[in-house]
Formats: structure tokens, C-alpha cells, sequence
């Protein structure tokens, strides 16, 4: 096989030298090149003898004559029919007639078979082509069965083509003759019996050739390229062929985008990763042949199948470049499934698993917090926790279920109706966020879930109670409908996100306790409503709008710090936060609007709220009385 | 090997192979590929030409026009263009015998279907006999491809006639004696193609293309006898021509599947109908 390599290397330096072996390489190739050949010329209408067939059968209805008795009108051809047999042109009307009314019930009877009685033009040309595309040799005796032979003529050309555009990416050692030599030696990686991935193996070196064109400073080796291409392929080919077995047109449309326009990404990506992290990929010379690279791009082709709506062919070249990037960090991405299946099995349910919510929340009317749109940065948040977390979130003993699926699922399960009955939550809140915000939300709570997933995703067994996850991210959500002066920006939202979940690690079991049914019952949602309810109607009525924005997260932030020190004294007075915030509020807008503005205000509140837990009596008290010694003791 | 390969790395700079660029760029140095390059592209623009034509017919199918004999203006301009093409950038530079047969066999077929018979049957008769004298094993469509010319030139000649004829009798029908003289012209070149499983096994793709080919004119001559007054007559040759293409779709075709089978399966269908009882067909 080397040997046929280097001929074909050589053949390319020595295709500008004229080298006689160059010559007879595509010469083979020449003349074995497929050809179309033309029909003989012949009549196009179906014969008189199949169309009086069908008239005197289960066609009569359009050809009957009148019957008055009946009120049935005559048949739709029964004119023509009645001149048949008076001349050519005549019976040629009937024939054409014919056809018309064949491809029309065609149309409409859905069936596809070319051997029945109507046939799908399409179907015939599909036929006809396979007929007359005609090949040098039959499949079995072309003596040019390797890859490299088949191609090796175009090779060539491809390579001249390059030539002419950067002559020194052939000259001595140049970098063209490196990519070459590494994709021909793939295709021994790559059993390729059939010619019909050809194309293919094709498009896979002008990709790598353009890929070294723009990065010429790419130190992978030969070997390695060879591996990194012979996956590539190898992969591609695979996905092709089962998207054409299972008959997935969407699916092979982008397979044939990605093919088409992205695999210069994919390979640069990959050539770049791996080039970045040859330990990973190739440091253990017994690892080799674990190939890494496909097992990756597996798990990403692997999920097109049935939702290629929603994996562009630019899409499956991010994920698959961000899911090479996770596993060169953190090889432990590669652990096997669930039921102890091939390795990569992880990967792929997880890129399933995201895949398969987002599709069910854009399913439903109106679309979750996180839908489909979204495919591509949900994925890669998650794979990007998980390059951070694989300790906690993968076990490969006991492989865990997909938590950061089931987080996801959380997520949108809280903003739904079927949890707290609004149904114009989800769309006010959705309304507020950005993309990037939501996925700012969505990698904080996917950091978070890494550090506390037991605590963030527990229910209970039957479902009846929520996870905590769920009533934080409901509790968070209900702000929005609190906020009637709209204070708070989607930005804020992220801020208010991270700062429940920082409380929440500090009193996992209190603060999300459901006191009743109804996710606006724990203690978080109700002192996030409180604190911002507060600050939206003395905004609205008119006050000083000392707390918006980034302030009113942190009094939020400080209220729950606050409440989270004695949970129980919030219980005994649940009306104690929205009472100490309105009376600073009211406070700074009248008597004390010297002293009290956005920061004294954020410093007076803590304090006052701590101690109000305690004890509310020490409201009773005039405002200045209140206040004043607090700011004097924080200074 | 790989030594040779260093020597030839070496040997090469950078200036040498800029200069050798801006030769390739001017023409020039690609002499011994120049005749190869030029069948290639004659291929593609036969390629091209051809699948033009075949898709031609499909839309006159859907329009319910019936073809033009002569492949419509685009298609004939590129099959002229693949003529000049072999003629002045191929043949002229070629020394390989299998490559000459090759480009033979494309011209013979481009000048069959722009209407130059005689020529195109003349390079038939050349590349079959390079063929034999060369002693050839590789070429095995190009050889099919040549063998069957003959037949397919005769087949469109007699079909053009056909068309003139129907042309006159429009408003009655065809004379049984000019149906017999059609039919028969068409049945001796039918006869020429079916050479070619003397010569060839059936699984052979051209000889699978060939075959279907024969289904096709027979369907065509079953339509000159569509054409008569009388009934039969009509229905004698309708069963005659039916199992006369029972027999080829049962016995020039190989068992199992290959390319186009379903595309021969239609053809089939359509013949089949003919075959109306009490027609039954002499055991093959």
C-alpha cells in the first residue's frame, strides 16, 4: 500500500515534471470514468392497448356516455373516446389522455412502485439514470479496487489545482505533500469497498488542503493526520450510509451541508485540538487506535437522524468542535452509557437527551424557557460543565443518569403553567432575556447542579414535589411579575439566578421548603417578591428610584442572607421583609432623603431586617430613630 | 521508493517549481497530459450532453410532446463541441490504445446523435478494429459501446422514417405494407444490438444498457403497429413483438439486482400490455 501512497505522492510532483507515472495513474483513471449514454429516440406515450385497458376497466367512469335517466353527466374523456378508432391522432388523444389521468390518480394514491400500474415519473428517472450511467467494468473485475487508485487521478488534478494557487505548498517538504500523503494513508484506515463515498474522500482533502493553506503552522504529524483523517471519513461515510438505509432525506441533506460547506471547520478543529493535545489523543501509542476523533463526531451524527430540522450542517460542526474541545480537556467525556455500552455512548445520549427536550419544549404552544433555537449553545454549556465537572457528573463505575439533561428539564418544567398556573409567566419572563442571558442562566445553574446535584434535582418518589431546582428557578421567574416598574433587566435576572442559587448552598433544605402546593410558597420566592414588589409600586407611585437594576438584586441578595440566618422568624411574620423595605423606601423618599440613598439604603437594610426577624417591635419606632443608628454603627 | 521520493523533494525548489507554474499556467507543459485532459473534458461535456437529452424525453413525457429525433440545441451543440474535442485536442495526442478507444467510442455516439450516421458508424468500425489489433483486455464498455453502434445508428434512421411517415397520416392510419418496411428496418438493427450477447456476458454493464435498449425499440415497434387499421394484424404483431421482448426481459438480463433494473422493469410494463389473450408465447 505504501508503495501505491508515494506513487501517488510522486505522481503529483512529477505531474509538473511530466513524469510517465503521473501519466499513466490518470490515464487509468481517464478512461475508466463513468459515462451517461444517450436512449434511442422513441415515443413518450404510454400504447393504445394499456390505455383501452384501463377506459374498459377501472377507468369507464370517465369515458361512459350520459345517462339522463340517472342525472349522471357524461364521462370527462368520453368525447375522445367516442372518435377512437377513426384515426391516428385520435387514438393518440386517448393515449394522452391517458397519461394525464395516470399521473393525476398518481399524484393522489401516494404510491411510489415503478412496477404497478401508474408510474412516478420521478421513480423512472431515478431508474433510468442508474440505467444509462455506465460504468467501464463490472463491480467485481475492475482490477482498480483501492481507494487510492480510484481516486488517484483526481487527486492529481486536485493537487496541480493547488499548485497553480501556491506552488510552495508542493515544493520540497511543503505542507501540501504532508496533507496528501496523511489523507492517502488514511484510506487504508478507511475500508471503502464502493466507490460511492469517493466524492467524499474528495472533498475531504481539498478540505484539509485549504485548512493547511490558511494555518500553515498545524504540527500534527503525518501518521496522526492520517488517523485524524481516516476517522473523519470513516465517520461521515458511516452516517451517510445509515441516513440512506433508514431513508432520512433531511438527515442526508445535512450531512451533504456539512460535507459540502463545513468540513474545512470540522477538520481544522480537529487538526487543531488535536494538534493542541496529542497526549490526549495519541500519547499512549497502545491508545492509538481508540480514535477518539470519530467516537466524538459519532456522537454528534448519531442524534441527526430524525431531528434534522434542528442540527444545521453548520451547527453539527460547532457542536462537534466544541464536544472535540470537552474531550481533549477532559478525555472522561468519552465514558460509556448508561448500560455499560460503547465508549462515546455518554456523549451521544447526553447531545440526545438536550436534543430530545429542547425539541419537546418547542413542541409545546407556547415554546419552554429553553428551546430547539437554542440546540447549539444548550450543548455546549453543558459540554462545557461538564469538561469542568466529569469527576462529579460522570462516574465511570456507575455511570450516572444525565443530570444536566434532567437540570434542563427542571428548568422548563418551572416555567410552565402545569407548575404555577400562569400561563403568561413563561412569555413576560422569556420576553426579559436575551439568548446569551438565558445561556449565562442556563451555565450558572448547570455550575451550579455540578457542585449540588442531589440537593438542586431531588423530587420526591411519586413527582408530587418539585425539585428544588425547579421552585429557584420559579421563584427567580415570579420577579418578573412582581416588577410592574420594570427595575429589573434581563441582565439582572442572571444576577438574581446566581444569587438564588448562592443562597440556596447555604441553606439547601429551608429556603426551598414548600410550605404549601404552590412554588410562590417557599421562602425564596416569597422574599424575592417582597424585596421587589416593594421597590416596584414606590417606583411606581412615584418615589425615588434609589433600588433598580444591579441595587435591587443585591437587596435581594441581602434579604435572603438575611432571612436565611432565621428562616423561622420569617415564618412567624411573613410580611416582615416587604414592611423594613418599604419603610426604607418610604423613608429615603421623605424624612431621611438626605441621608438615605441607594447604598446607605442596601447597608440599613440588612440590619434592620436581622433584627426586625428577631423581633418586629423594633419597627415601632419613628423612622429616624429606625434608621439613623444603624447607618452611624456601619459607618 | 520513499528514497526516491526524498531525491525528488530535493531536487525540487521553490524557484524551479514557481517556473514550472508559470509553464503549466501557459499550456505548454502538459503535452503528454493535453490529449488526456481533453478526453476528460470531452467526457463531461458528453456526460452533460447526454443527460440532457435522456432528461428531454421525460419532459416531453410530462408535456406530452413527443421528442425530437435529433437531440434539441443545447445538447447537439455540446455533442458537436465533444466531436471537435476528440477531433483536434484528443486523438491527436494520444499514444495509449485504450485511451484511443475510448475517445472513439464517445465520438461514435456524439456523431450518432447529431445525425451524422455514416461517420458515426465509420468510427465505430475504426476503434473495433484498434481494438482487435491492439490486442485489448481493459475497455470493456467502450468495446460494448462500438459493437452496438451499428445497430443503434440503423434503429434511428428507420425511427426518423417512422416519424416522417406519421407525419402524412395523421388523420387515418399507417399502410400495413409501410408499417411491414418500418418494422422490419428496425428489426434487423435490433438484431445488430442483440449481437452483443454473443460477444459479452449479460451482467456486463453495457450489455445490460444494450438490452434495455432492444425493450425499448421493441415498445417503439409495437407502436408502429399501434398505427394500423387493421385489428388483426394489429393483434398478431402486438403478441408477436410482446414475446419477443418476453424473451429479452427473461433472458438478456442477469438474475438478482443491478443498476437500473427497476428502470428495465417499467420498460417491461409497458410492453407486457401487448400481450392481450388469446397471445401465448412459443416456450423460449
Amino acid at each position: 500500500m505504501l508503495s501505491e501512497v508515494d506513487l501517488v505522492i510522486y505522481a503529483i510532483q512529477a505531474a509538473v515534471k511530466l513524469g510517465r507515472k503521473v501519466q499513466n495513474v490518470f490515464e487509468d483513471e481517464v478512461r475508466d470514468r463513468e459515462l451517461i449514454l444517450p436512449q434511442v429516440p422513441g415515443t413518450t406515450l404510454p400504447s393504445l392497448a394499456e390505455a383501452e385497458t384501463f377506459f374498459e376497466g377501472e377507468g369507464r367512469v370517465f369515458v361512459r356516455p350520459p345517462a339522463p335517466e340517472s342525472g349522471e353527466r357524461e364521462g370527462l374523456y368520453h368525447a375522445i373516446w367516442q372518435k377512437k378508432g377513426s384515426s391516428i391522432a385520435a387514438d393518440d388523444r386517448i393515449r394522452e389522455a391517458y397519461r394525464r389521468l395516470s399521473k393525476h390518480l398518481l399524484e393522489h394514491s401516494g404510491r411510489e412502485d415503478v412496477s404497478g400500474r401508474f408510474r412516478k415519473t420521478e421513480n423512472y428517472c431515478d431508474g433510468v439514470n442508474a440505467l444509462l450511467v455506465v460504468k467501464q467494468w463490472r463491480e467485481t473485475e475492475d482490477p482498480k479496487r483501492h481507494p487510492v487508485q480510484r481516486i488517484a487521478g483526481t487527486v492529481v488534478e486536485i493537487a496541480l489545482d493547488y499548485v497553480k494557487a501556491d506552488p510552495a505548498l508542493f515544493a520540497g517538504n511543503g505542507a501540501g505533500n504532508r496533507i496528501t500523503r496523511g489523507f492517502l494513508l488514511s484510506l487504508d484506515e478507511v475500508k471503502f469497498a464502493e466507490s460511492q463515498f469517493d466524492d467524499l474522500l474528495l472533498d475531504i482533502l481539498r478540505a484539509a488542503l485549504d485548512t493547511i493553506r490558511v494555518q500553515a503552522e498545524m504540527t500534527i504529524t503525518e501518521d496522526q493526520l492520517a488517523l485524524l483523517l481516516g476517522e473523519i471519513s470513516g465517520t461521515l461515510a458511516d452516517g451517510i450510509k445509515k441516513a440512506r438505509e433508514n431513508g432520512d432525506d433531511a438527515g442526508l441533506r445535512t450531512l451533504y451541508t456539512l460535507r459540502r460547506e463545513l468540513l474545512q471547520n470540522v477538520i481544522k478543529t480537529s487538526a487543531q485540538t488535536v494538534s493542541e493535545h496529542t497526549p490526549v489523543f495519541f500519547g499512549d501509542p497502545r491508545n492509538q487506535r481508540e480514535q477518539q476523533v470519530s467516537v466524538v463526531l459519532r456522537a454528534v451524527l448519531d442524534n441527526i437522524s430524525g431531528n434534522s430540522d434542528l442540527f444545521t450542517g453548520k451547527a453539527v460542526a460547532e457542536i462537534f468542535g466544541t464536544a472535540l474541545q470537552a474531550v481533549a480537556f477532559n478525555p472522561n467525556l468519552l465514558a460509556p452509557g448508561k448500560d455499560g455500552s460503547e465508549r462515546g455512548a455518554f456523549l451521544q445520549e447526553l447531545i440526545a437527551g438536550i436534543t430530545n427536550e429542547l425539541a419537546k419544549s418547542s413542541r409545546q404552544d407556547p415554546p419552554g424557557l429553553f428551546s430547539a433555537d437554542l440546540l447549539q449553545e444548550v450543548i455546549e454549556a453543558a459540554l462545557a460543565t461538564l469538561g469542568n465537572h466529569a469527576g462529579r457528573l460522570i462516574s465511570a463505575a456507575n455511570p450516572q443518569p444525565q443530570l444536566l439533561v434532567e437540570a434542563l428539564r427542571h428548568i422548563n418544567f418551572a416555567l410552565s403553567s402545569e407548575f404555577h398556573r400562569d400561563t403568561g409567566l413563561l412569555p413576560l419572563f422569556k420576553g426579559l432575556l436575551s439568548r446569551p442571558q438565558l445561556i449565562r442562566i442556563l451555565q450558572e445553574v448547570f455550575e451550579a447542579v455540578a457542585r449540588n446535584p442531589r440537593e438542586l434535582l431531588t423530587t420526591d418518589q411519586n413527582g408530587a414535589r418539585p425539585s428544588a431546582l425547579s421552585c429557584l428557578i420559579a421563584a427567580v421567574a415570579l420577579a418578573a411579575r412582581a416588577d410592574r416598574s420594570a427595575l429589573l433587566s434581563g441582565d439582572d435576572y442572571r444576577k438574581l439566578t446566581t444569587a438564588a442559587l448562592q443562597a440556596f448552598a447555604l441553606n439547601p433544605d429551608r429556603l426551598l421548603h414548600l410550605d404549601g402546593s404552590q412554588p410562590h410558597e417557599t421562602v425564596m420566592a416569597q422574599v424575592i417578591r417582597a424585596v421587589v414588589e416593594s421597590a416596584a409600586e414606590h417606583a411606581a407611585g412615584g418615589g425615588r428610584r434609589l433600588i433598580q437594576g444591579g441595587m435591587l438584586v443585591q437587596a435581594v441578595e441581602a434579604a435572603l442572607r438575611t432571612v436565611s440566618k432565621n428562616v423561622d422568624g420569617f415564618r412567624k411574620e411573613r410580611e416582615i421583609v416587604s414592611m423594613v423595605m418599604d419603610r426604607l423606601l418610604a423613608a429615603a423618599a421623605g424624612i431621611m432623603a438626605n441621608e438615605l440613598d441607594g447604598e446607605t439604603l442596601l447597608l440599613a437594610f440588612p440590619s434592620i431586617l436581622r433584627g426586625a426577624l428577631r423581633d418586629r417591635k423594633i419597627l415601632d419606632v419613628s423612622d429616624a430613630e429606625l434608621i439613623l443608628p444603624v447607618l452611624t454603627a456601619t459607618g | 521508493m520513499r528514497s526516491n521520493l526524498h531525491q525528488v523533494h530535493r531536487r525540487f525548489s521553490y524557484t524551479m517549481l514557481a517556473l514550472v507554474v508559470v509553464f503549466l499556467a501557459g499550456g505548454g507543459c502538459l503535452g503528454p497530459l493535453q490529449g488526456t485532459m481533453a478526453l476528460r473534458e470531452a467526457q463531461d461535456t458528453f456526460n452533460q450532453a447526454s443527460h440532457e437529452t435522456n432528461e428531454q424525453y421525460e419532459t416531453a413525457l410530462r408535456a406530452g410532446d413527443r421528442p425530437e429525433q435529433v437531440p434539441p440545441e443545447s445538447p447537439k451543440e455540446k455533442y458537436q463541441r465533444v466531436i471537435d474535442l476528440i477531433d483536434h485536442g484528443v486523438l491527436p495526442h494520444l499514444e495509449r490504445d485504450d485511451l484511443r478507444i475510448s475517445a472513439y467510442a464517445v465520438k461514435a455516439y456524439a456523431c450518432w446523435q447529431i445525425g451524422r450516421d455514416k461517420e458515426a458508424k465509420a468510427v465505430a468500425e475504426e476503434g473495433l478494429d484498434r481494438y482487435a489489433r491492439a490486442g485489448l483486455t481493459t475497455n470493456r464498455r467502450d468495446y460494448g459501446m462500438l459493437l452496438i453502434l451499428p445497430g443503434l445508428v440503423d434503429y434511428s434512421e428507420a425511427y426518423r422514417a417512422y416519424e416522417d411517415r406519421l407525419k402524412t397520416y395523421q388523420d387515418s392510419y399507417l399502410p400495413l405494407a409501410e408499417a411491414r418496411q418500418l418494422t422490419e428496418a428496425m428489426a434487423a438493427a435490433l438484431r445488430k444490438i442483440d449481437d452483443i450477447n454473443a460477444r459479452m456476458p449479460v451482467s456486463e454493464p453495457i450489455v445490460i444498457y444494450a438490452n434495455s435498449q432492444q425493450l425499448r425499440i421493441i415498445r417503439n415497434i409495437l407502436d408502429v403497429w399501434e398505427k394500423i387499421r387493421e385489428p388483426e394484424v394489429r393483434a398478431a404483431a402486438g403478441c408477436e413483438w410482446s414475446c419477443r421482448g418476453e424473451k429479452i426481459w427473461m433472458s438478456r438480463f442477469p438474475g438478482g439486482e443491478f443498476a437500473g433494473k427497476k428502470a428495465v422493469s417499467r420498460q417491461w410494463r409497458e410492453i407486457e400490455p401487448m400481450k392481450k389473450p388469446p397471445c401465448a408465447c412459443p416456450p423460449s
